[in-house]
């Protein structure tokens, strides 16, 4: 008998060119529960305000009476935030800004539909 | 109301780490023991600095001992906390009000009846605005000068598939734009004073993560995209598009938007 992952396989989406951190986390709590990233990249930080502006996107969704939330994108100069919910679970990537944002959304939908 | 203050102060007595001192504050207020009132929104204060209930209480113990100036700057705190805070919407309303604006305090007013529609407090302030005289309001300049036609700026990308464009000032006010929903009603205020909340953790994030200067937000929901972008005057601007729009669609109509907005505001 087979089961569905718990926890998605982050591998497929660190070994992305470009991507600097991979994590997955509670929106609840904004606790890692599991992670691969570079060695600077601070991976509870990221945890904790990609968990912030994506609980704010709920927010502002619900108030436009856009539906529940599926993926929120950070482009900034200098990098971008991609997070994608599926239940209370948040799978989070920092990556460098020159990383295509098509590919990342793409791994990051795939890397969730296969969680339990 | 002694009844309720000896509640509270036995509830503070046995729990002095708890929360009783926002209630018990509020009934000092309400039995106009103001300096009690203060002194006990103060002390909870130091504890919890970041409680947006907490501050609510001092800035309508200001407001109750006249001191309108010290109520405004200080609501403008729970708001700073939390965008969505509809005591404190209030509160800059009746501030507004108190000072005959009218047309501000309606315009705080209509942000807290968006998110509360049936709460009291927002339906007796809607009937104290409702009574109160138009002939005693006194202009004051509005903080961006609305022109005529402010609404329709973004009249050309709803024709491309946005339902909402909107601009938005850091403070959550809207300038100019429009969003209606699909049962007809305008969720402008509500959403505009959301977006203040949103742009604060997207700053938050950009610089703990080090990201550089943000470029656009996007929001991709179930019945929709939802995309921001900073504008001119520490503006953003926010267009929506229902669900089923190319996801590269709204990407191209924030800078279309913001775009227009730098314009339109340079031309003010």
């Amino acid at each position: 008998m087979s089961h569905a992952p718990v926890v998605p396989d982050l591998s497929a989406l660190a070994r992305i060119r470009g991507v600097r951190a991979v994590l997955l986390t509670s929106l609840d709590d904004a606790l890692t529960i599991a992670s691969s990233s570079h060695v600077d990249v601070d991976v509870d930080a990221l945890a904790a305000f990609a968990t912030a502006l994506c609980r704010r996107a709920h927010q502002a969704a619900a108030v436009g009476a856009l539906g529940a939330v599926r993926v929120v994108a950070l482009e900034a100069a200098a990098g971008r935030l991609l997070a994608a919910a599926r239940g209370r679970l948040l799978l989070v990537v920092l990556a460098e800004r020159d990383t295509s944002p098509g590919m990342i959304r793409l791994a990051l939908t795939r890397a969730l539909e296969g969680l339990a | 109301m002694p009844d309720e203050i000896a509640r509270l102060s036995e509830a503070m007595a046995r729990d002095p780490r708890g929360m009783a001192w926002v209630a018990l504050a509020d009934a000092l207020r309400r039995a106009r023991q103001l300096p009690a009132a203060e002194r006990t929104a103060l002390r909870g204060l130091a504890r919890h600095p970041y409680h947006a209930d907490g501050h609510d209480a001092l800035d309508r113990i200001a407001a109750d001992a006249g001191d309108l100036g010290r109520a405004r700057d200080e609501w403008e705190m729970p708001l700073r906390l939390d965008a969505r805070h509809v005591g404190a919407l209030l509160g800059m309303g009746w501030i507004a009000l108190a000072g005959g604006d009218r047309a501000t305090a309606t315009r705080w007013w209509e942000g807290a009846q968006a998110l509360a529609p049936t709460d009291a407090r927002v339906l007796a302030a809607g009937r104290q605005l409702a009574a109160a005289p138009v002939a005693a309001a006194v202009p004051t300049p509005a903080r961006h000068p609305l022109t005529r036609g402010a609404q329709d700026i973004f009249a050309s990308l709803e024709d491309e598939g946005a339902h909402a464009a909107l601009l938005v000032d850091d403070a959550g006010f809207v300038i100019a734009g429009r969003a209606t929903g699909a049962a007809g009603v305008d969720h402008a205020h509500a959403l505009g004073a959301e977006l203040s909340g949103l742009t604060a953790d997207v700053e938050r994030a950009r610089l703990q993560l080090q990201l550089g200067a943000w470029e656009r937000l996007l929001v991709e929901c179930e019945d929709g995209t939802m995309a921001l972008a900073p504008a001119a005057s520490d503006c953003i601007t926010v267009i929506a598009t229902p669900a089923g729009t190319p996801s590269g669609l709204p990407r191209l109509l924030v800078e279309r938007a913001r775009r227009r907005a730098n314009g339109w505001l340079e031309a003010l």
